[in-house]
């Protein structure tokens, strides 16, 4: 009896302890009707790890394919190659390395404010990695979707021949083709009108300017990479083209940044009747910097609400050198996106995405809807506490260079790939925690 | 029979006690009412009556009465998106209580209760997903309560007591800044001392068969006045947006409750007692931190928490097993205050389910050993905060025993039961 009421004792002491015990579970997950064995990433910068102004090692392992494959791995996938470059300061093309947040004193100031700024740490070497493919991320900073089929291209971009098989022969298709890829990511034809827009969509003068790129072109180079990827029954997803436009580099600069007293208004209003630009008037308070249009009668104007600076401009040549204020001094077309220019790219963007959906429907692959996510975090989104819109410098999901995404802005790029891809081949694969990924580094 | 007793009294003293009601209310205020629910607003026996009715003091015996809990809470998040499981770090709490009850005249009795009514605290992992949000937060409050109790009669009596409580909150919360020199991101700690005032009335009603007692508990607004804001690992950059040694006011309200109880016999040695209570939630409102010095990126924070008014329902059993051996056992339903959309890290909360059981024994004719434990489950509940976007699954279980003492100051007066 004794021993029966000892050992009852224990027996109810220790169920007690285990139901004080919450019994919560994470969730089955599965790759649903796709393999994740073999993944490709193909695309351009933003499939890269591009962030701050260059290519760096830490970009590149802050990339979203590379968080995707972290997460494909939980329900399947297999290793994901990246050609990486060596530690340092990155690489933009041309042997300067990316940007950090630092102080730099302004024109017209004796306090230091932040500011990109160069990295000290230097550039680093765009180092050849092609003995060591074939690669699963096949990200190629400045690559146009027309570029993708082209063998000439990988001799021209220097960070595609840096990891390619045969520069001049191998394009972009054929190096992501080498995987044999079981599920691909493809996202393409951003530069086809970034390129263009960054220059301040000046007319082209040569075949090697900016340019947009034709709209049939654009469709049928995704169809000739869709048909390639999907030959061997590969699953995918493709996404469309953002709306570049409402990046930090075309909204930073304010319409209105020349700030007058009435009496600095007079002297400009005398100068500029003096000069015979009568028609162009000053006035205390905010006015819109002056700029050059072919289309107004004096060939200047000020700039509007409709038109967009751009973060090239020379800042301290808006804030110390009279550009946009003195009458000899008009922000130049190359600075300045007016609103018919706006309308073309923003036309443009619409037809690409246009192609974008049908292949993506014709191919059976899922469509990621990056032009609608990025509008509803530029109209700002709260992840976990985290505020994150489209501020430039700021606590943000962009980086130093106005138009990359940095750590926290790619994992939300891969989390929007990711919604796609469970919802279109029936898989949970759980998303990528934003809160772990760095925003911008404050000095 | 005795040995069973025994190792129920080895587990009350081995686990610990405690009860988190609606909100961050805590119901622990006594070892004999938790092993009945927590019911006691219509039962006054002993000295904890302070609290439950002070009303009900009449119709006890001069006593001292002390307990002391455990509260071990075990909390757990699961965020929809990325599947990921957080376990809270254990902690213990210990929540206590005191009571005096001493008959200054046949008609009059003064009583003083030490109590902690309100508290909260819960610590979660250095890395968990909701660190923007909340890293820990720890709210303590003690109420200090002299009352008077008057007796009309042998049936009928009022009381009440002013309520004087102090406090602490402590909460920190990592901000989403990194700097380039810092190994972790940004961080705030904000702690604060705080006090206010109430006060707790009441009216007994003592029949043959039936006891009845009404209790109402005032709001208190708990005020900090000037409580330390301190930021750590703020990059040079930024320094001047989270000023050093900044302060802050806070005002934090302790909601009134309305009480309904009543007990009767149900057999020669069994006592049945039940209380409704009505808790006015609705003042918590949001939760607001009124910084002395703003910055841009520092403004007062004023997050909504529109809590709603709670009921709650109390029941439970006590049977006189021997001369010296009582035996309680207990159930309750809390509903939770905090509406869908807003729970938070800071107070995972639901409608909660309680079961308790207890016992007294009495060792001496003066000292009395009480015991009691609680086990206690707060329902999953899952949604999406609409202030701060965390989504998933919160799920809390509490184990909680307890024990105290009662010692008599006076002979007992009454006829001793024979069995």
């Amino acid at each position: 009896m004794k021993n029966s009421i000892v050992a009852c004792s224990i027996l109810g002491l220790f169920l007690a302890f285990q139901s004080c015990k919450t019994n919560l579970k994470e969730r089955d997950i599965n790759a649903g009707s796709a393999d994740f064995s073999r993944y490709v990433a193909v695309g351009n910068s933003l499939t890269s790890g591009f962030a701050d102004g260059a290519l760096s090692r830490s970009g590149q392992e802050n990339s979203y394919p590379n968080m995707l494959a972290t997460q494909f791995k939980l329900v399947g996938g297999g290793t994901f190659s990246i050609p990486y470059l060596d530690e340092g300061g990155g690489n933009d093309g041309s042997n300067n390395p990316g940007r950090i947040l630092g102080f730099v004193l302004p024109c017209n100031s004796s306090t230091p404010a932040l500011s990109p700024v160069l990295d000290p740490k230097g550039s680093t070497p765009l180092n050849n990695v092609s003995a060591f493919g074939p690669y699963n991320l096949v990200g190629v900073p400045g690559a146009r979707a027309i570029d993708a089929n082209l063998g000439l291209y990988s001799l021209l971009n220097p960070f595609l021949s840096r990891f390619c098989l045969t520069p001049a022969v191998s394009t972009i298709l054929s190096e992501a083709m080498r995987v044999n890829a079981t599920f691909f990511t493809l996202w393409l034809g951003n530069n086809d009108v970034l390129s263009y827009s960054l220059g301040g969509a000046v007319p082209p003068v040569n075949v090697l300017s900016p340019a947009l790129s034709d709209t049939a072109q654009v469709r049928a180079s995704i169809q000739t990479m869709l048909d390639s990827l999907t030959k061997n029954g590969a699953k995918g997803a493709i996404a469309n083209v953002p709306d570049v436009t409402s990046v930090p580099f075309f909204t930073t600069i304010p319409w209105n940044g020349v700030v007058l007293t009435q009496g600095k208004a007079d002297t400009l209003n005398a100068l500029y009747t003096a000069n015979g630009l009568g028609s162009i008037t000053w006035k205390a308070g905010a006015n819109g910097f002056l700029m050059v249009d072919s289309a107004a009668p004096p060939f200047m104007r000020h700039a509007t609400a409709s038109d967009l600076i751009l973060l090239s401009t020379p800042g301290d040549s808006l804030k110390c050198g009279q550009w946009g204020v003195s009458p000899a001094k008009p922000l130049k077309d190359a600075y300045v996106l007016d609103q018919a220019e706006i309308a073309t790219i923003q036309l443009y963007t619409a037809r690409y995405n246009q192609s974008i959906a049908a292949l993506a429907t014709a191919y059976n692959v899922a469509l990621v809807d990056m032009n609608s996510y990025l509008k509803t975090v530029k109209s700002g989104l709260i992840f976990n506490g985290i505020n994150l819109n489209a501020v430039f410098v700021s606590v943000v999901h962009l980086s130093l260079d106005g138009v990359h995404p940095n750590a926290r802005g790619y994992a939300l790029v891969a989390n929007e790939f990711l919604r796609s891809i469970n919802l279109k081949y029936g898989a949970i694969i759980p998303l990528v925690d934003v809160t772990k990924y760095n925003g911008v580094l404050f000095p | 029979m005795k040995k069973l007793l025994l190792t129920l009294l080895f587990i009350n003293v081995l686990c610990i006690q405690n009860s988190l009601a609606g909100g961050f209310k805590i119901g622990l205020q006594g070892q004999k009412q938790l092993g009945m629910g927590h019911t006691g607003v219509g039962f006054a026996q002993d000295a904890a009556t302070i609290y439950f009715n002070p009303a009900g003091m009449s119709f006890v015996g001069s006593q001292l009465n002390a307990s002391l809990f455990t509260l071990l809470p075990s909390t757990s998040f699961l965020e929809s998106n990325t599947n990921s499981l957080t376990h809270a770090v254990n902690q213990v709490f210990i929540p206590f209580s005191f009571y005096g009850n001493l008959k200054l005249s046949k008609k009059v009795n003064f009583g003083l209760g030490v109590y902690t009514p309100f508290g909260s605290g819960v610590l979660y992992p250095n890395d968990w997903t909701g660190r923007y949000i909340l890293r820990s937060i720890e709210l303590q409050v003690i109420y200090f309560q002299p009352s008077l109790s008057y007796r009309f009669s042998d049936a009928f009596s009022i009381g009440g007591g002013l309520v004087y409580a102090a406090g602490h909150v402590d909460l920190r919360k990592d901000i989403p800044v990194q700097g380039a020199a810092f190994a972790e991101t940004a961080h705030a700690k904000l702690y604060g001392k705080g006090n206010g005032v109430g006060f707790n009335i009441g009216t007994y009603i003592k029949t043959e068969k039936v006891h009845l007692g009404l209790t109402y508990h005032s709001r208190v607004n708990m005020k900090v006045d000037k409580g330390d804001a301190i930021f750590e690992n703020i990059p040079t950059a930024l320094a001047s947006n989270f000023p050093k040694n900044n302060t802050f006011k806070a005002e934090l309200p302790l909601p009134s409750e309305i009480a309904l109880g009543t007990s009767f016999k149900i057999s020669k040695r069994t006592r049945f007692a039940a209380d409704i209570n009505y808790t006015f939630w609705k003042s918590f409102d949001s939760l607001g931190f009124d910084y002395e010095v703003n910055t841009s990126t520092l403004s007062d924070a004023k997050s909504p928490r529109l809590y709603k008014n709670a009921i709650s329902l109390k029941g439970g059993l006590q049977y006189n097993a021997t001369k010296a051996i009582q035996l309680r056992a207990g159930a309750f339903y809390d509903q939770t205050p905090v509406a869908d959309g807003y729970v938070a890290p800071e107070l995972p909360d639901n409608n909660k389910v309680g079961l308790t059981c207890g016992a007294t024994f009495k060792i001496l004719e003066r000292l009395h050993i009480d015991c009691s434990i609680l086990y206690e489950s707060v329902a999953k509940r899952t949604q999406k905060n609409k202030e701060t976007g965390l989504e998933g699954t919160f799920q809390t279980k509490a184990f909680a025993p307890g024990v105290g003492v009662t010692y008599l100051l006076q002979k007992r007066t009454y006829k001793r039961k024979r069995y």
